[in-house]
């Protein structure tokens, strides 16, 4: 079934757009819940003109998933981190090496020494988006250490949270 | 529309037996497919081509041509310009990053030449009515830069996450996906600009990608996809505006799913057959004892051996004015 946001949906994900420095992404653009049999809570972002066709119920996809609501939080997805990379100055990163790259998309976690390139302001449990070297997005990661210590040889330094392999291997993406 | 079956003869036994195929079939495929002999032979010992459509909606050609050219790709142009051949891939192409990122999809030419003929604009209101996995879907939201509207149609529940994961790594945002099926849309206050119909069909166009199908392709399969395409050919002319154009196509060879639709709704509606820009051979105007309308010369049939695209039909139908 898919619905409105409540007032407090609402406000919980464009909290996180304005954290992220995506606010403006959001102009002329609507939200729609879809609740699936197991209670999970997928947000879409669609064009105002896209409306009328999103409530119907057959509906069940519609704009861009950008995440779910699980017990109150907005979790994103990695499409809106792809959001975030491509419209926003405001966020922590990692450049990676190519073999950091592979790892990344495997969904496998970060070296120290596969990292060229760190945001001087990362602290511990830090969220971040893992790069490329062409400045393009492979996932986002939690950083294990501040940024003095990220690129510590033969140590995991960023956990690997979602990547963009995660396409392929997702199960719960959109349901 | 039953499953129209030809004499047998001493060069479809033969055939048969070389390509093991089933006699009735190749009975058949003497009288549809331009060379025939050459035909079974590229589907039996040839590997499919693989094209891939690049997704301007991420990146544009030449980024992605030189990206992929450092990676040793090998690619070749096409009449379409973001349509490539893969001539040579060091890596499985559905596992790059450039993949995983939505910079291209694997789509057959054929494909696109479907929705090319559509000749989509930007602000159009576009019905896409089985969409699924995406991949037309998808290149129609290119071609409009996301902008205007698609309703995209999916039947079957189990398809519909791959459809989603398609649209979501694709970056399509004017796409709303509905489970529900096609024919149905008749029940809603809806009307489109533009309407593909990529019809379900019993596939024997891509047999060189699954040779078992071989074995499921039956008179009976033939017959019952024709069934269902006739409602969803007419369901399709009814939603579509006055002035708006219909694209049907399948990857079927069978004329019962192809000329014999089409034929079947040019005389009960008020429509007119127009050409298709881009290439294809003729398709048939008589198979069997059914002589077909003039006008079907106008669509267009793809084969592999000829073409190399997978086996493949498009009829594009401008509609004059329908009434339900």
């Amino acid at each position: 079934m898919i619905r409105e946001l409540t007032r407090e949906e609402t406000t919980s994900i464009r909290r996180e757009f304005n954290k992220w420095g995506i606010f403006n992404f959001l102009v002329d653009k609507v939200f729609a819940l879809k609740e699936s049999e197991d209670n999970i809570k997928s947000i879409f972002l669609l064009p105002l003109r896209l409306k009328k066709l999103m409530f119907y119920p057959c509906s069940c996809y519609g704009g861009l998933y950008i995440g779910n609501i699980q017990k109150k939080n907005f979790i994103p997805s990695i499409t809106f981190f792809d959001i975030v990379a491509n419209h926003s100055n405001n966020f922590l990163s990692v450049i990676v090496d190519y073999k950091g790259e592979k790892l990344t998309l495997y969904g496998r976690d970060i070296f120290g020494n596969s990292i060229l390139y760190a945001s001087p302001n990362i602290e511990e449990n830090s969220i971040l988006l893992i790069l490329n070297k062409s400045s393009e997005l492979l996932g986002i990661g939690r950083a294990r250490f501040h940024t003095s210590k990220i690129k510590q040889n033969g140590k995991v330094t960023i956990n690997t949270l979602i990547d963009i392999g995660t396409y392929l291997r997702s199960e719960n993406m959109g349901k | 529309m039953s499953c129209i079956i030809l004499p047998k003869s001493d060069k479809s036994q033969e055939l048969a037996t070389k390509y093991n195929f089933k006699e009735w079939m190749i009975a058949r495929y003497l009288s549809i497919v331009p060379h025939t002999e050459k035909f079974l032979d590229y589907i039996s010992n040839k590997v499919m081509n693989q094209y891939i459509r690049i997704n301007t909606l991420k990146i544009d050609i030449e980024t992605l041509k030189q990206k992929l050219l450092e990676k040793d790709f090998k690619l070749e142009k096409t009449i379409l310009p973001e349509v490539f051949l893969i001539k040579e891939a060091k890596y499985p192409i559905g596992a790059t990053m450039e993949y995983l990122s939505g910079y291209y999809y694997i789509q057959d030419l054929s494909s696109c030449l479907a929705v090319e003929s559509l000749k989509i604009e930007e602000n159009d209101m576009v019905l896409d009515m089985a969409s699924s996995p995406g991949g037309k879907t998808s290149f129609m939201a290119q071609k409009m830069n996301n902008k205007g509207m698609i309703l995209a149609l999916e039947s079957e529940r189990k398809r519909l996450r791959k459809m989603m994961f398609n649209l979501s790594r694709c970056g399509v945002i004017n796409t709303v996906l509905w489970n529900m099926k096609g024919e149905k849309i008749v029940n809603y206050d809806l009307k489109f600009e533009k309407v593909l119909l990529d019809a379900p069909c019993s596939c024997d166009g891509i047999m060189q990608k699954d040779p078992f199908r071989k074995n499921t392709y039956t008179k009976e399969s033939i017959k019952l996809c024709s069934i269902k395409q006739s409602h969803l050919i007419e369901s399709a002319l009814y939603v579509t505006k006055p002035g708006g154009l219909l694209v049907y196509s399948t990857c079927s060879i069978a004329p019962e799913e192809n000329e014999f639709i089409i034929d079947s709704v040019i005389n009960k509606f008020d429509i007119t057959i127009e050409s298709i820009d881009y290439g294809g051979v003729d398709s048939l105007l008589k198979f069997g004892d059914k002589v077909m309308d003039k006008s079907i010369k106008f669509t267009k049939r793809f084969y592999p051996h000829i073409h190399n695209t997978a086996g493949f039909f498009i009829a594009k139908i401008r509609v004059n004015n329908i009434e339900k």
